[in-house]
């Protein structure tokens, strides 16, 4: 679990172009608050979990409160992948 | 060196930057809809480029998008073709000694890499993150209606009132567009292309990613990665300059 947070950290820092170490992200720090993630950062999101992850998101699975942390993002993929 | 802002082909708006003399000239085909408003910024920056070492440009609007007449619901990507190749004619007639360069993004590279196919005197193809698949792209659109309803309790996609068209961020996608789109696969296309042909992946991953290597390996063209943020998607202004030195290549 712990390698797929850091997975899924620097899957956040290269898809939103942030400027920060991936290990600074808390595992349960709000990532909209934080790190601004808005409606196009978020699609970003999706796209990394896809092209990094292999796990797509349909339609009817998306939920925002899905991207509200590492911890969430990563329970997520370990329950898709 | 002139810059000219005019409509030609009766409806298409167009900016035009260089000489009558340049060697080269540049028609750079945005994508649509709130992409084409995004990746504008960048576009003119090419075209500031392409200016600077000589080179003249003309950067249009395909109908029914950004200043050019029409009505978006009643288009169709026959009708953006065709923009296209009328573009390329006025290119001509402002340059009549250059050679043609076709510079697209997104679905404006997609429509280029179809037109340069019946154009013999097409020598330089620039094609920046193709859309490879209509059908994918309209599911993103979805996707990314979706998360903006979620986000700001706006009514989402699937709740809002069926009429003859849909809805992509506001513009009126119509049943002739959307069908066009969803037949769209460039991988299922054969073409025939002479030009130089270069594909660009931007985006924040180092290695060119297996369906876009799969479309340079069957045009026989180069594919690069290039790092920077997906400037169609951003409201802001992204900084081009990586993408410019590999154009300038």
């Amino acid at each position: 679990m712990e390698d797929l947070k850091q997975r899924i950290k620097q899957m956040i820092v290269d898809h939103l172009f942030l400027a920060v170490t991936p290990s600074k992200i808390g595992d349960d720090e709000p990532l909209m608050e934080n790190y601004g993630v808005d409606s196009v950062a978020l699609f970003e999101l999706v796209v990394g979990l896809e092209e990094d992850f292999g796990v797509s998101m349909e339609d009817r699975d998306f939920s925002v409160d899905t991207f509200r942390t590492v911890n969430t993002i990563a329970k997520f993929v370990e329950a898709n992948s | 060196m002139s810059v000219d802002a005019f409509f030609f082909a009766d409806d298409l708006f167009g900016v035009w930057r260089g000489v009558a003399s340049a060697q080269q000239v540049w028609v750079l085909a945005p994508p649509f809809g709130e992409e084409e408003k995004s990746a504008r910024r960048t576009l003119t920056d090419i075209a500031l480029a392409f200016q600077k070492r000589g080179e003249s440009s003309l950067l249009f609007s395909f109908r029914g998008c950004g200043d050019s007449k029409g009505d978006f619901a009643r288009v169709s990507l026959i009708d953006w073709r065709a923009d296209l190749t009328n573009a390329i004619a006025e290119a001509k007639r402002r340059a009549p000694e250059a050679e043609i360069g076709l510079l697209g993004v997104r679905l404006g590279a997609s429509l280029c890499l179809q037109v340069a196919t019946a154009q013999n005197d097409v020598t330089e193809l620039v094609l920046i993150e193709p859309l490879l698949s209509g059908r994918s792209f309209l599911s993103q659109q979805m996707m990314r209606q979706k998360i903006r309803a979620q986000m700001t309790g706006e009514a989402s996609a699937e709740q809002q009132t069926a009429t003859e068209w849909e809805d992509l961020d506001g513009w009126p996608l119509g049943p002739k567009m959307k069908s066009e789109l969803q037949a769209l696969d460039l991988m299922k296309q054969s073409f025939e292309v002479r030009a130089r042909t270069r594909i660009f992946q931007v985006g924040p991953k180092t290695e060119v990613a297996p369906p876009l290597r799969a479309l340079s390996e069957k045009l026989a063209a180069s594919a690069e990665a290039i790092v920077m943020p997906p400037f169609w998607n951003l409201l802001d202004y992204s900084d081009a300059a990586s993408l410019l030195r590999a154009l300038s290549s």
